[in-house]
Order: structure tokens, then sequence, then C-alpha cells
């Protein structure tokens, strides 16, 4: 039935039309009942994946350190020399890193790395638990790089300061090993591969470097979220809060995000975040964005992901 | 989309699809019966409503359960299209929940009238009218040298300022009687309560898909109308949520026996497209409507949606007073006595 419209817009509302009420009124505080439990079941739900903790966290992640597993002291000589865990053996994440020119830290050779590895006496199979200062850089560098490097690496919750008072100055005797180790090249590729990786649109580029250096050039289609987003006093960020700009970059647990920075530590804070997120195809390139730059890589000043930072300075750690 | 976006999109714009039919909750139309005839049973019904999110957003972030997103402060934005939303809704003969509606009771004006706002919101967003939009959004003010919500810019904290406010309107509340409107439905403390619920409920679920905020529908509506348009934008807990609000103010209807087809005559069509299309330039000027600011940003205290909500009544206090109380008064006059 077609009927001239009697109300929107007239100046007194009129009452409901009564003539054809109401075939299905008796369905009406059943269909109430249904929606108020089914609002209250998607309530609770939520509140349950907001809250949750990473999914993979495990995989990165120790808040205890398990029996026969070596602890590695990741800061820096005078920190490690003051107190370290006891038996605790020393490997600086910055040691890792070569400085070439104006390129900045980038990793050193694979035989510079293993050299390093047998100097601490470690071995493939060896389960080693890294811990570092609250910044989680450092830790967050040398497990990725045990990790690439075959070892079953995580880094111990809280660093440092979770050791309490329960400190050593004596350096542990160590017996060099000579185990050879298999590096992991899809984890963390050169800038030349990364190149490869993008021209396939095989990688969505994720640049976590600060947001003035995004602006001032980016690689091409890259989102950013700055390393503030990963980790922060000592710990991973709300599930929900790297949820929420995960979803504003568009990264699911099926994209392969490929990492940079300036420092290859804040690249390995994402690859840790990222990983106990639970995103299991993560790699990092293992030069800073300079190289890219002159590995020739597409550089843009157009932002991807202003969303993005914009959410993590307001969600992240308030 | 994951399923449970699917799920809760819908059921959250279900249930307040529902509500809003069954509270007639519309804020044009209440504001319009305070001017003409002082009745404040729908105003009474949305304060309840944003009193309710209010207090349950607090909480809820208070205890780190919640991740919130503020509306940003456009000034200038806020101000022009709180204006025009408030002279278009005038015009249109509702607000975006009112149009939502009665889109479910049958209503063709409210019909042409969403259609419109879509298409405004679109054509501001990214056509002919993204100028207008990104001059007036340019002077934006950053939440670092005003607050981006009232807490911030009053230098308080949060908990002292919710506490007095839930107790005064409260209070103003309380001392109402129960009231239902006068086109029937639920009364007002009942449709209150429960769209603040269907907004909390909105808050919780649309964060737990990383979407961070309530309910609104300007940005929905441009996700549905630029897809239609051909720049396919993916779909997200706002799109289920606009699917399910108009089903479930369709159903509500239907149960009521309140649907009716029912088509206005040519001027009230052509009132109902060019309100409309005022009404989704100024939302997406200002960065939302009366849901997304009046009914979800208020209950975060953003101040963008409360220069864009005072500005909102202001336009439509202005076209009420040519359309409805002007010509009341030039009647009341010439008229015998």
């Amino acid at each position: 039935m077609t009927v001239a419209e009697p109300q929107a817009g007239s100046a007194t509302p009129q009452p409901r039309p009564t003539r054809n009420r109401p075939r299905f009124r008796q369905w009406g505080f059943g269909l109430e009942a249904v929606l108020a439990a089914a609002l209250l079941a998607v309530s609770a739900v939520s509140v349950w994946r907001l809250n949750r903790g990473f999914p993979n966290v495990d995989a990165v992640l120790v808040s205890d350190v398990p029996a026969g597993a070596v602890l590695v002291d990741a800061r820096g000589p005078l920190a490690y020399r003051r107190g370290h865990a006891p038996g605790a053996r020393h490997l600086y994440a910055r040691n890792l890193l070569t400085f070439r020119g104006a390129i900045g830290g980038q990793l050193a050779p694979h035989d510079e790395i293993v050299a390093a590895l047998h100097r601490i006496g470690l071995h493939p199979h060896d389960t080693v638990v890294v811990y570092g200062d609250g910044s989680g850089l450092d830790a967050a560098l040398v497990t990725l790089v045990l990790q690439v490097n075959g070892v079953n690496a995580r880094v111990l919750r809280g660093g440092a300061s979770s050791l309490g008072a329960n400190r050593s100055s004596d350096v542990p005797r160590v017996t060099p090993s000579s185990a050879s180790f298999t590096r992991n090249a899809r984890l963390l590729v050169t800038a030349k591969d990364s190149l490869s990786h993008i021209a396939e649109n095989a990688v969505a580029p994720l640049d976590v470097r600060s947001d003035s250096a995004y602006e001032k050039g980016h690689v091409a289609n890259a989102v950013q979220m700055p390393p503030s987003a990963f980790w922060g006093a000592g710990r991973l960020p709300r599930y929900a809060d790297f949820n929420a700009m995960l979803a504003a970059a568009r990264l699911t647990g099926d994209t392969h995000p490929l990492v940079y920075s300036d420092d290859l530590r804040s690249a390995a804070l994402a690859w840790l975040a990222l990983t106990a997120y639970g995103i299991s195809h993560v790699h990092v390139v293992s030069a800073p964005f300079a190289s890219l730059e002159q590995a020739g890589a597409s550089v843009t000043t157009t932002a991807a992901s202003a969303a993005v930072s914009r959410r993590s300075q307001s969600l992240c750690w308030k | 989309m994951t399923t449970f976006t699917l799920i809760s999109g819908l059921i959250v714009g279900l249930a307040f699809g529902y509500a809003l039919q069954r509270g007639r909750f519309c804020t044009n139309t209440g504001f319009r019966d305070i001017l003409l005839s002082g009745d404040s049973t729908l105003f009474r019904a949305w304060a309840l409503a944003v009193l309710v999110q209010l207090v349950g957003v607090t909480l809820l972030h208070a205890m780190g359960a919640l991740p919130i997103t503020v509306p940003p402060l456009w000034l200038g934005a806020n101000v022009v299209g709180g204006l025009a939303f408030g002279v278009g809704m005038v015009l249109a003969g509702g607000c975006s929940s009112g149009t939502c509606y009665r889109v479910g009771e049958g209503l063709a004006g409210s019909l042409l009238a969403l259609i419109a706002f879509g298409l405004g919101v679109v054509v501001t967003d990214h056509g002919i009218l993204l100028p207008l939009e990104r001059g007036l959004r340019a002077a934006t003010v950053s939440d670092t040298r005003i607050g981006a919500t009232l807490p911030e810019f009053l230098h308080l904290p949060t908990w002292v300022l919710v506490p007095p406010l839930a107790l005064v309107t409260g209070a103003w509340l309380w001392r109402s009687g129960v009231t239902r409107y006068r086109s029937g439905g639920w009364p007002w403390q009942v449709s209150g309560t429960a769209l603040g619920l269907v907004g909390v409920a909105g808050w919780l679920s649309s964060a737990a898909t990383g979407r961070d905020f309530g309910l609104s529908m300007t940005g929905p509506l441009r996700t549905w109308f630029a897809s239609l348009l051909g720049t396919p934008s993916a779909l997200d807990w706002g799109s289920l949520l606009i699917a399910g609000l108009l089903a479930g103010s369709f159903l509500s209807a239907l149960i009521h026996g309140e649907l009716r087809w029912r088509v206005p005559k040519g001027q009230r069509l052509l009132q109902s497209l060019v309100g409309g299309s005022l009404m989704g330039v100024g939302a997406q000027v200002a960065g939302g409507c009366t849901i997304g600011h009046s009914l979800t940003g208020l209950s975060v205290l953003s101040l963008g949606s409360i220069v864009t909500t005072a500005f909102i009544l202001f336009g439509a206090w202005g076209a009420g007073y040519f359309m409805f109380i002007r010509p009341m008064r030039r009647a009341m006059h010439g008229a015998p006595s």
C-alpha cells in the first residue's frame, strides 16, 4: 500500500499507524531477548579478544629460564661487568654489527658472527635465553641473530631488571665451540634480495624508523610503525593496541612484512613483536635504509600510513 | 574480513536498528520537539544513552580493557560541517539515526535522504568537494597544544570530570517521569539505556576487530557508497553495522506492525534530497554525524564532538526557525483572535 508520508519533516510527530498492527508482535519479546543475549556474547568475546596475550609469544619470549638453558647477556661490557646473571655469557649486540661510512650499522659478515658464537661456546642445539636492558633492542638483535643461525633463542621477559639481586661479576669459564651454524636466509635478507622481493610483490615493506625519517623518504608503498609501537617499558604493547595498529597498516597473519630501519636493533624488535603476535613470515633487511637506497630501491615521500603513526602516539603507551 | 567482524558488526547493527526504531530515536525530532512543544522525551533518551556510554567506556578504558580513539578537533571543519549537517537534517526530516530507522519502516523520503547522504559523503571525501574538506580540516588543532578531549583541555584527570558530569545528568534524568514518546515505542528510559548499552558493545566489538571506535555512520556509509561507485573499499565492522542497522529497524517495524511503504509528495522528496546531501557533506567535513559525534564522540568527551554537536543543534535551530517557528508565529499573529 502506498500512502502519503505522514511525519518525516513535519512539525509534530504523529502516532504510528495501527491498521496493520501487528501480525508478528508475539515475536517481539523473543527477538529482544535474543538480541540482548547476542549482544552480551559479542561483548564478552570482544573483551577476551582485546585483552588476550600475544598468541605466539612463547616463540620469542620466556618468563623463566628453562633448566639447562644458556643465558646470554646482550648489554654493553660495562653493564655486564657490573653484574650479570650467574653463568651468563656475554655477547654484546653491537659487536654483531659493522659500521661502514655513512650507511650505518649493518649485520657483520657471517664468518664474524659465527666466530662470535664460537667464542661464547654456543652450539646450534643449545637452548638460549637472552636478556638486555629495558629497551629490548640489544636482546632482540642477539635473539634474531641466534635464531637466524638455527639456535633456539628467546628473550627473557623484563630483561636484566628481572634478575633482581641475583647477580654476579664473575666471568664464566667457557670452552669455545667449533660447531657449524646454518644461516636462515629467508629471515634475514640483504638489501639486494629485498629489492627482488619488493619487485615480485612478495613482501609488504614495513618502515620502523621514526616518523620524521619516514616523512623524509621511504621505500615506495612502505607502511610505517615507529619503534615505540613494538616495545615499551620493557614489554610488548597491549594486544589490542598492537592489533589496531596492524589493522591500520593492513598487516595480517598472512602478510610477509619486510622490515627495515636505520638501526638493525629496531628492526629486530619489530621482528620480535610481529612474531609474538603470530605473523610467521617476517623478513628483516640486514642493512639500514640507506643501503636500500644505494641498491636502487624506489624511494618516495608519499605517506602510506599516517594513521598508524597517529594511533601509536595516542594509544600505545597512554 | 573475519567471521567475528562479520557476526559482531551485524549483531550490534541489528540491536542498534531495533533500539532506534523502538525508541523513535532521532536527534532532529528530539530537538524540534523541545523547540516547538517543550517536549524533552527524546532529548532525555539521547542524554541517557550518552551517559550510559560515558560511564561504560570510561570504566572499561580505565580498567585497561578497551582502547579508544578520540575524534580530532578540526575547529573550522567541526563548525562548518556541524552547521551544514544541522540544516540538512531539518530539511531531510531526520538525523542520521532517524533517517536509518525510518528507512527500515518503509519511508521513501528517508531512503532518498540516506542515498543523498551517502553520495554527499563520497563527493566530499574524494570528489569535487574534497578541497573544501581539506581546507577546513587544514587548521587541525593538535592534541599537544589543546586537548582532544574535555579532560585534557581542562587539564583534569578523567575520573575527576566524569563522576560529577554523570551525577548531574543522572539527577536531572532521575527527576523526570517515565514517559513514552507520543508516537509510541519504548519509554525514554528503556531506549536510552538500550542505546547506551549497544554503544558500549559497539566500542568493544569494534575495537576487537582493530577499529577502535564506537557506533558511527559516516565512515561506514562512505565505504558502501565508494564501493558501489567503483572505488572498492574493504568492508569492515562498520559496514556490517550499517547493514544490521537497516535490517534491525526493518525487523522491529515488521514485528510491531509499523512497516508501511510511504511515498512523500514531490516537494518533500526534493527536500529530502537536498537535506540528505547537506547532511553527507557536513558529516564528511566534520568527521562524523549525530551518531559518530553526538552519540559516540561525546561518550569520550571529545572536544571535536562537543563542538560539532553544538553547531549541529545551532544549524538545526536556524533551519527550524525559518521552516517552523517563523511560519507558526506568522500564522498566530495573522489568525483572528
